[in-house]
This record gives C-alpha cells, sequence and structure tokens, in this order.
C-alpha cells in the first residue's frame, strides 16, 4: 500500500522559500516511486512555484486568502482537519519561523510524534530513522521513529544539494475551497508583515475556521 | 493579567560536552547546565509586561542542577511569585513532561499568559511551549520578539519574526501561551548582593512533579558528538593575493557568477 507523505508549503511574497523545495526533494527520496508526496499550499500557486511544486504528486491548495497570511495556528488546524493521519507516512515541515509553530502544534493536536532539529532522514524496513543535530550542532542524536504519522521539522541545508530525477508526470492540482462560519480560526492574526522594524499599518485582518 | 514564566536549565554550550558510556543521552553529572536563553528573554518580556500592564509574574521551574540560583535572580529582579516543581531524576525533564506538569499547574493557578522560550538546545522530541498551548487549547505563536498590550484586555501584539529580516505584527487573544525568541530589550542585569538579599528573604512554593515518566516518542538509539569535517582555512598572502582568492572560492561556490 502506497504511504502519503505531506508538505505544507511555505511561500512569502510570491516566492516558495527554499527551505520548502528542500523538504519536497527529502520527500521525494523517501517516497522514490511507490509513495505519493502532496504538496499543501495556503493560496494561489505563485507563478514561479511550479518548478519547486513539481516535486509533488498532488498540489492541494486552500483557496481561501484569509489562510494566505503565515499564521501556522490557524493553518495547523485547518491541515489538521483536512489531512486524514489515517493515510499518512510524514509530515514534512521546514525548520522556520514558520514551520517552528506549525509541526508542533500538528503533532500535538493529533497526539503523534514531532522530531526536530532534524538533518537527515532514511526509510530501513518498517522505521523511520532520523539525524538530529542538537545543543547548537555540537551533538547528533540517530533516532527511531516507529509511531506513524510523524511530523518531522526539516533544518534548512539538509538536503540542498541532493539530486532528484525528473520527474515525467505533472502533479495534480486539487483546489479547496476554505468555508467559513463565524468566529475567528484560532484567535492569533496577522496584521501584516513588513521589513524591518518598520510596522504594518493596514487593518488588522481576522481569519476564519471552517 | 497574570504571566506564567517557565526557566529550564539547559547544557553550557560554551564547555565541552559530554555522552554517556551507552551512548544514549548526554552525561548530565558532567554537564555544566545554564539557564536557557531564550527563557531568560521570556522573563524579561514578563519583567515589562510587568512594568507597563501591572502583570503578576508567576515563575515556576523544576528542581534540576543548581536551579535555585536562577529562581533567586528572577526573585531579585521583581518576580511576584515562584513555584518549584519537585523533580529526583537525574534527567532534566522531557518535553511530554514538561506539558503534562504545566496543563496542570496552569489553569490552577489563574494563568492568562505563559511565557517560555521558544525551543532549549536539547529539545528534538517535542516542544513545550506550542504542545502546552494545544494541549490547553489557547492560542500560540512562537519565534516572537515582544509582546505589547494592544489597548484591549482580551488581545494582545505579538512581533514574530519571519525568514529575510520580515516582521509580522500578530494579534493574539488570551488566553495563550507565546513561544519567546528574544525579549524586546535584553535581559536586564542584577547585581550579586540583590540576589543574595533575595535569597535571604525568598520563600519557593513547592509542587509534585509528573506522576509518571513520559516515554519520549522516538527511540534515541546514538548521541554522539559531531564529527569534525572540515577546518577553517587561513588565506594567505597580499591583499591582491587575499583578495583573488576570495573571488575564486565565491565564484566555485556560485555566489559570483
Amino acid at each position: 500500500m502506497s504511504r502519503r507523505i505531506a508538505v505544507p508549503v511555505e511561500a512569502y511574497q510570491g516566492k516558495i522559500t527554499d527551505l520548502t523545495r528542500e523538504c519536497l526533494i527529502a520527500a521525494r527520496l523517501l517516497a522514490g516511486d511507490q509513495d505519493e508526496v502532496v504538496a499543501y499550499m495556503f493560496g494561489e500557486i505563485p507563478a514561479e512555484g511550479n518548478s519547486v511544486l513539481q516535486l509533488a504528486d498532488r498540489i492541494i491548495t486552500f483557496e481561501d486568502g484569509q489562510v494566505g497570511q503565515p499564521v501556522a495556528l490557524a493553518q495547523a488546524k485547518l491541515l489538521c482537519s483536512k489531512l486524514d493521519r489515517a493515510e499518512l507516512d510524514l509530515v514534512l515541515v521546514g525548520s522556520s519561523s514558520w514551520g517552528l509553530d506549525l509541526g508542533p502544534l500538528m503533532a500535538a493536536y493529533w497526539g503523534v510524534p514531532l522530531v526536530a532539529n532534524c538533518q537527515w532522514l532514511e526509510r530501513r524496513e518498517n522505521s523511520l530513522w532520523a539525524t538530529c543535530r542538537i545543543c547548537a550542532g555540537k551533538l547528533m542524536v540517530d533516532v527511531e521513529v516507529e509511531a506513524r504519522p510523524a511530523v518531522v521539522l526539516l533544518l534548512p541545508g539538509s538536503f540542498l544539494r541532493k539530486e532528484v530525477a525528473p520527474r515525467n508526470r505533472q502533479p495534480v492540482i486539487e483546489r479547496e475551497t476554505v468555508a467559513r462560519r463565524n468566529g475567528t480560526i484560532g484567535s492569533v492574526s496577522s496584521g501584516g508583515l513588513s521589513r524591518s522594524e518598520k510596522m504594518w499599518t493596514s487593518p488588522r485582518r481576522r481569519f476564519w475556521w471552517p | 493579567m497574570n504571566v506564567l514564566v517557565t526557566v529550564r536549565l539547559v547544557p553550557d554550550l560554551v564547555e565541552p560536552l559530554v555522552v554517556s558510556p551507552q551512548e544514549d543521552n548526554l552525561d548530565w553529572e558532567e554537564t555544566s547546565l545554564v539557564l536557557n536563553e531564550s527563557d531568560d528573554h521570556a522573563l524579561e518580556e514578563a519583567l515589562l509586561l510587568k512594568e507597563k500592564h501591572r502583570a503578576r509574574i508567576t515563575v515556576t521551574a523544576f528542581d534540576f542542577g543548581e536551579i535555585d540560583q536562577v529562581l533567586y535572580m528572577a526573585a531579585a529582579k521583581g518576580v511576584d511569585r515562584i513555584i518549584k516543581i519537585s523533580w529526583p531524576h537525574r534527567e532534566p525533564p522531557n518535553s511530554l513532561e514538561i506539558v503534562e506538569t504545566l496543563a496542570r499547574l496552569v489553569p490552577a493557578l489563574g494563568i492568562d499568559l505563559v511565557l517560555m522560550g521558544c525551543q532549549s538546545p536539547t529539545e528534538f522530541l517535542g516542544m513545550a511551549a506550542p504542545q502546552l498551548a494545544a494541549t490547553l487549547g489557547w492560542s500560540y505563536v512562537g519565534v516572537v520578539r515582544g509582546v505589547e498590550g494592544s489597548g484591549r484586555s482580551e488581545a494582545w501584539r505579538a512581533f514574530k519574526e519571519y525568514p529575510g529580516a520580515i516582521l509580522a505584527e500578530m494579534e493574539v487573544r488570551l488566553p495563550a501561551v507565546v513561544g519567546i525568541l528574544t525579549a524586546s530589550q535584553p535581559p536586564r542585569y542584577v547585581p550579586v548582593s540583590r540576589i543574595r538579599a533575595a535569597a535571604q528573604q525568598v520563600q519557593f512554593e513547592t509542587i509534585e512533579g509528573p506522576d509518571e515518566l513520559k516515554e519520549p516518542p522516538a527511540a534515541i538509539r546514538r548521541v554522539y558528538l559531531t564529527p569534525v569535517t572540515a577546518h577553517a582555512t587561513m588565506l594567505r598572502g597580499s591583499e591582491e593575493e587575499v583578495a583573488r582568492q576570495l573571488v575564486e572560492l565565491l565564484l566555485e561556490k556560485g555566489i559570483l557568477k
């Protein structure tokens, strides 16, 4: 039976991050031809994102612009409600400031293992083995994860130079509209993004939870 | 507003780390411990909230290592209440044990806002701050560089860092857990004399730790020091020669094209 590896996509200002690309490379290497890699995109696919997202077998976009802002609490709740945990083998999240919120929240909502600071991942029979770098890089830990699904936070640079064979088929794109209900999605909302210390001054937006 | 700050001792990364003979953990008896840097910033942020918004601060810590010194320092800085959680074990509590204990303690204390470091150097099988928020069903935002009042009692502003020097202003509705990366200002210095005075006066409250130890969600197979794979290369020669070597290096790495 094929297993599914989920990769939530992190994008800012129309550009998918390099760390998401690394997560997709790691997912592709783990999945091989047998398993399925699914990228979850919040908002529209950026024009420059097609080449990165071709590493996935399927792309699922959540079309409601209100989850397009990088508010991890809202997005973690959305993913936990939309993804079928029983079909998942692994959720691979980049260890960025966004991923450091999203990954642990998803693991806690589902009550599944979380492996952070991961710099290498491989399958050995039915187990997932991860090598983690802790204590500011001074210490390494090899761990074996048996319970599934697991949420893994991947450190930047881990799969940067790994090559993946070009894929012949285009990923299938599915669009999901996030329905709204009264009330906020999680009670954290974003006032917007700004460079450096200058604060965004537009009115705050609310995020709605289906 | 009642604010809870949790402080943890972590390995001093300036000192050499020693792995246990079984290669399954650090040798904690040989490990120098210091206050987790981001927990120190969380404490500072709480003190700023006390000064600006009259927040009442409770500090908790597991009774591991020389934690009393950290708690005396917190008392000298002006926290209102200190609760020590008994921990008669040779290793510090893992994230699950911290979360379980705090999830029991926080509602009993009537806490509105929990501030703690967004990560510690030894956390990799779990992360206490976001997982505490999920367990409590509270709001969470982490990797935060400061918290401010918004003028409304139930909503607070947190400033979160994103890649590329992007800062987001997040509105957080209480009750909430906020994972602090750095405080709005560097942690304040307290003279040793004030810490000594606090040690004479302060009374810790003590509560029991978790009923049972929690197994980590994955099996640790091996712990080892990071192998040294490369050393620094010193560029030698005249200014022109060093500049030429640098350009060659940047071209080789693809930074210059």
